[in-house]
């Protein structure tokens, strides 16, 4: 009893192609030979679904669209799928992983493709992937904004959203038409396929359901895809070099956050050719995140390597998250019961899965010390309550009103934000020099006291300010 | 929906700043819905020496305010003092236009227009223009449309202060963001608030007495006949205890609080009490005689002040009575000192029947009259905002 | 009492006013310049907010992709856009459809509305649209009748109309006063498949006919009662047969029609002028000459 076969048995995967494309590319698919899992066909042509020689097929529309298509017309395609919401549903209800392959732009696929990932997400389907070929840019603004809109919403709801825009296909000059969409059809099935394989559990080294679901965890992230094959001597680097050159990049290489590996090679591959291999597709990547991998031996592959990468880009607001999903990486490597037999690999695997916990424990210590930090502060504050008990004795002489000066002269200290330095300076100088240069002449007595400061205030020859007693010469006795 | 009005009432005083808030509804009713107070600093003789201080203090006070109710203020009746206010009068005279020789309300306006216009020299401006009374042919009148003579008379006293100093006080309140809706003479704010229109129409002097300045106000005829500053006030008389006792300014305060009489009677005389508390000079005993010596000087000399600038008024029977107010009318016995000098029957002053009775405090009058005058404003504002005005005033927030 | 009245003389509130807004608004202390930052920041933060509301509804705008299609978002029909370019009513419409007061958008099938309405003769073709939220729109062609014909149906005698490209409809929602101004078509059957009536070829010709008539002589044309078309397709002698209201009959050939209009219309000044017995047969298909019978004589 293999536990692979029977967990891949358990997975209920279903291929669902939409749309012309889409069909087209569920042909291909089914050319490749028997695979594990169900393969669904949903159009609005009757004649193309019944041509396709897909065995499920769902014709959407029915007199709508006189079963022939709504040519490229989404509120036809908006009707149509409404008319057949159940069927959809029924489509995506009780898989577990769903693969959507679609061409965006015209009508089938771009309505029909969001509706049945959203069927998807409600019906608590676990994986979603989504290929799609987008348009031309000649092809028109409209179809254009339409494949635009409904990848955006795609991609929103969908754990791999992987979107092949047409102009790459036509960019491979030298190809007739046909051939250069054929093959842009082969890719993708290449890359399906390829998925399929990863978590089938026929390799020797594979990943599962649940790790492609954790790498793929989140809704919402950019995906790219490639796949390079090499042959011979240096089939290896070969592989690499046409890996980084797949169309399906469109031209720029990602540095990806998380990645999933497959290798294909024939029974003669070394197992550390094999590592270094690896090696060499993690750094064309920069992947920096979860990486897995998985290799698959196919006896008719002799000295043929086939490198597939599927993965999530990096994108700067990520960076942020990602101390947030480590933690989750101890579970996820309890769940792996799987199947690390090759021993080469196995130090590999292990650092790879040693790393993650390593970097959990190496966070908690700066925790702790922080923490430890705390008590020291309590000494601090504990001092000032003295020195406030200090000044407590003088307030009671001070008559009612003033109780708010012991509020203010805290605040008045801490008014840094705004220019303080100068204000302070201002206070201190003005008082004495400011007013005493406003003297016109000195008075005999100058015994103003508080009134020091002021302006004299001469009323009738005599200075107010002066007491009344000292000036009318009334003898005090003590 | 009625339509109200918050309003602060904000006095710039020596010793304190008060500020109270409060609601005016449909322009009639006044609600008193808050106060904040705070000390002062750098404002000496009821002038603002250091504006910034001042500033600070005055803000604090309104903040203050503005928590105790959580509504926010726009506008503020401002109070002010200080002893560069001077006033004069000035007598404005038109003719009679009508043919009848019957007084009618473009003669009245061209003669008020006549008093109001007289030019002020260099760095003052006007902060009262009252119209104390007509005459019509030289007969004085309160009411003179309907009246019969060739020429009317308008007097008016002319109320006035340094531009400089008014500007200062106005710029405290604008520099936080608030509008000065009314700039008001402290005097004829507390008179609103401790005298009633009967004692107003008979002929009553209101003396605030503050902690930097006195200031005054006579009305007759319900209306204010003249209005001053007299530079002598409640720091004046700590400042001479302080010289007298040999005492620091903090506990001259104090004694002055606690047993200042101007007024004792002989067996008072030869009391003798402790001074204690002040470490740094050491307890020792005090005669109340020479308290009441030092005290008495200095309120003498300010009623003889008050007497000399009320000469018009003294002698022809024009006050009946004399009414204190502000923080240091509550010395005792100083209104007793008051009849004798001024030769009227003197009292402190009686709040209104609607003031709350924790705000029936003398130090309250200025700040409760200048609330009571902004309301009598509003009342008397027919203009109903309009949206444009509502407008700019959000976008003013 | 100085009078120099040429400037009005300084009051508080020329302080207040006079001086710049900076200068008389400069904050004097921290509390002032942290309630400055403060107002400015309210300002700062409304006009933020009223530019989050426009983005936000930007960006829902672009985001109902097909949100719509899942019904948690269409709502109660409110309104039924109704636009035909013929004479059905709003009423009748409302009438036909029986579309329940409370029903959702997207509970609407389109389809079959659609050929419920196609299935009305008088209907040439109906567009129903859904207008999210909650608008529905239906958009109609209609046959526009230019006769009636009266069609004898299982022992029943129906009224129907026919519009110029043959087609055979009951008439719905079309005034009596409109119909009655048609004339009937007599001598020839419709002939019925599938319970549909097929087209009558001729309609086309019957209508350019009556068109060339009205514009050249309106009065006549509109006391036309019948038009009788047994004849129309002969090979020999091709003639369309007019009867008039006062029953007396004109011929025409079935083409050419402004010469013997042209023809017609001075036999009927000629009949006017000299006041004659009632006129019982104008034949204008003859090549040179027209034929007009009157009753108790005849004259060439």
């Amino acid at each position: 009893m293999n536990p692979q076969s029977q967990q891949s048995q358990k997975l209920k995967i279903r291929i669902v192609g939409v749309g012309n494309a889409g069909v087209e590319m569920l042909k291909k698919i089914c050319a490749h030979g028997p695979i594990d899992a169900t393969i669904v066909a949903v159009d609005t042509d009757l004649s193309a679904l019944s041509k396709s020689g897909v065995k499920h097929a769902l014709a959407l529309g029915g007199e709508i669209t006189d079963n022939m298509g709504c040519g490229g017309d989404p509120t036809l395609a908006k009707e149509a799928a409404l008319a057949n919401l159940a069927s959809l549903r029924a489509v995506v209800n009780n898989a577990d992983m769903i693969v959507i392959l679609t061409a965006l732009g015209g009508g089938t696929g771009s309505v029909v493709a969001p509706i049945l990932s959203k069927l998807a997400f409600e019906g608590g389907v676990k994986c979603i992937a989504n290929f799609c070929i987008l348009p031309l840019q000649l092809e028109g603004a409209e179809r254009v904004s339409l494949a635009d809109k409904a990848f955006k919403y795609l991609h929103k709801r969908s754990n791999i959203a992987i979107s092949m825009p047409n102009d790459i296909i036509m960019s491979r000059t030298g190809k007739s038409l046909k051939e250069a969409y054929d093959e842009a059809n082969e890719c993708v099935a290449n890359a399906v396929l390829a998925i399929l394989n990863m978590i089938s559990g026929r390799g020797i080294i594979n990943t599962d359901f649940p790790t492609l679901r954790k790498i793929f965890a989140a809704h919402g992230a950019n995906s790219f895809f490639a796949s390079g094959q090499g042959f011979g001597e240096n089939a290896a680097e070969e592989a690499v070099e046409k890996l980084k050159k797949c169309p399906l990049l469109s031209d720029n290489i990602p540095s990806a956050k998380n990645l999933l590996i497959n290798i294909v090679c024939g029974e003669n591959m070394e197992m550390n050719k094999t590592r270094a291999l690896l090696e060499l597709a993690k750094q064309c990547f920069n992947a920096n995140g979860r990486v897995g991998y998985g290799i698959e031996i196919n006896p008719d592959f002799d000295s043929k390597i086939e490198i597939t990468a599927i993965g999530t880009e990096e994108a700067p607001s990520q960076l942020s998250s990602e101390p947030a999903i480590q933690p989750e990486a101890a579970p996820v490597r309890r769940e792996t019961e799987q199947i690390m037999s090759n021993e080469n690999s196995l130090p590999q695997a292990q650092n790879i899965s040693e790393s993650i916990p390593q970097d959990e424990i190496q966070l908690k210590p700066p925790h702790k010390r922080i923490s430890t930090k705390i008590p020291e502060d309590n000494p601090v504050p504990v001092k000032n309550p003295d020195e406030a008990a200090v000044f407590e004795p003088l307030k009671p002489p001070q008559p009612a009103p003033r109780p708010v000066t012991e509020e203010e002269e805290p605040q008045r200290k801490r008014r840094g934000f705004f220019g303080f330095g100068r204000k302070k300076s201002e206070q201190t100088q003005e008082q004495p020099v400011a007013t005493q240069s406003e003297f016109k002449f000195v008075e005999k007595s100058q015994q103003r006291g508080f009134f020091e400061d002021t302006p004299p205030n001469i009323r009738n020859g005599e200075d107010l300010d002066v007491p009344t007693f000292m000036r009318r010469n009334i003898k005090i006795n003590l | 929906m009625s339509d109200s009005k918050t309003i602060a009432a904000l006095e710039i005083g020596t010793g304190k700043m008060q500020v109270f808030i409060g609601e005016i509804i449909d322009g009639k009713t006044l609600n008193f819905i808050g106060s904040g107070q705070a000390t002062t600093e750098g404002v000496k003789k009821a002038d603002i020496i250091d504006v910034r201080r001042a500033a600070a203090q005055a803000q604090a006070a309104i903040v203050m305010a503005e928590r105790s109710t959580g509504a926010s203020i726009k506008s503020v009746c401002l109070g002010i003092s200080g002893t560069h206010i001077k006033g004069f009068r000035n007598i404005g005279s038109a003719s009679v236009s009508g043919a009848d020789a019957v007084v009618r309300e473009e003669d009245v306006e061209r003669a008020k227009d006549d008093a109001r216009s007289k030019i002020l020299t260099e760095g003052k401006s006007y902060i009262h223009r009252i119209c104390c009374g007509y005459y019509v042919d030289d007969v004085f009148t309160s009411s003179p449309l309907g009246k019969t003579g060739s020429r009317i008379d308008a007097e008016y006293w002319m109320l006035y202060g340094d531009s400089d100093k008014i500007a200062d006080a106005i710029h405290v309140v604008q520099s936080f963001g608030l509008e000065v809706e009314y700039l008001v003479f402290s005097a004829l704010a507390s008179a609103i608030a401790v005298t009633n229109a009967e004692q107003k129409n008979n002929g009553v002097l209101v003396v605030d007495i503050g902690c930097g300045t006195s200031d005054y106000v006579l009305y007759k005829y319900g209306r204010p006949m003249q209005a001053g500053v007299i530079p002598i006030g409640g720091d004046h008389i700590t400042n001479d205890l302080s010289y007298g006792i040999r005492l620091s300014r903090a506990n001259s305060e104090r004694i002055k609080r606690h047993c200042g009489k101007a007024t004792i009677t002989e067996d008072e005389r030869s009391e003798k009490f402790w001074s204690f508390g002040d470490k740094q000079i050491g307890d020792k005993k005090i005669s109340m005689d020479a308290i009441n010596k030092v005290i008495r000087a200095r309120l003498e000399e300010l009623f003889l002040l008050l007497r000399d600038e009320l000469t018009d008024f003294i002698g022809n029977d024009s006050i009946k009575e004399v009414v204190l107010t502000g923080g240091s009318s509550n010395l005792s016995g100083i209104c007793e000192l008051a009849s004798a000098v001024l030769g009227f029957p003197c009292s402190q002053g009686k709040f209104d029947s609607s003031v709350r009775p924790n705000l029936r405090h003398q130090e309250f009058a200025t700040a409760l009259g200048l609330l009571e005058y902004a309301r009598e404003q509003e009342s008397n504002k027919q203009s109903s905002a309009s949206i444009f005005d509502t407008f700019a005033k959000i976008f003013k927030r | 009492m100085a009078k120099n009245q040429h400037k009005k003389p300084a009051t508080w509130r020329d302080l207040k006013d006079g001086s710049t807004t900076s200068k008389r608004r400069a904050p004097l202390s921290w509390r002032a310049r942290l309630r400055a930052v403060w107002i400015w920041t309210k300002r700062a933060a409304a006009v933020a907010a009223v530019a989050g509301l426009c983005v936000g509804a930007y960006y829902l705008y672009q985001n109902t992709y097909i949100e719509e299609i899942f019904s948690g978002k269409t709502e109660q029909i409110k309104q039924i856009e109704f636009k035909t370019d013929g004479y059905i009513t709003g009423k009748w419409l409302n009438e036909f459809l029986r579309i329940p007061a409370k029903s959702k958008l997207s509970d609407i099938n389109i389809f079959a509305l659609k050929q419920a309405l196609e299935s009305m003769g008088q209907i040439k073709s109906a567009t129903i649209e859904r207008v999210y939220p909650d608008i529905l729109r239906i958009l109609i062609t209609e046959h526009k009748p230019f006769m009636r014909v009266a069609i004898k149906i299982d022992y029943q005698v129906r009224l129907y109309a026919m519009s110029p490209d043959g087609v055979f409809f009951r008439p719905v929602c079309i005034p009596d006063k409109t119909l009655a101004s048609m004339p009937f078509l007599e001598g020839y059957m419709p002939v019925f498949e599938d319970n549909e009536p097929m087209r009558y070829k001729n309609a086309e010709r019957l209508n350019e006919f009556l068109n060339i008539s009205r514009k050249a002589l309106p009065q006549e044309a509109a006391g036309w009662r019948s038009i009788n078309v047994s004849e129309i397709d002969s090979l020999t002698l091709p003639l369309i047969t007019v009867t008039r209201i006062d029953g007396g009959s004109i011929i025409f050939a079935p083409q050419d029609y402004e010469k013997q209009l042209d023809r017609l219309e001075y036999i009927l000044r000629y009949a006017k002028e000299k006041p004659l017995n009632k006129i019982e047969r104008i034949d204008l298909s003859l090549k040179d000459r027209a034929d007009v019978k009157i009753a108790d004589q005849q004259q060439k």
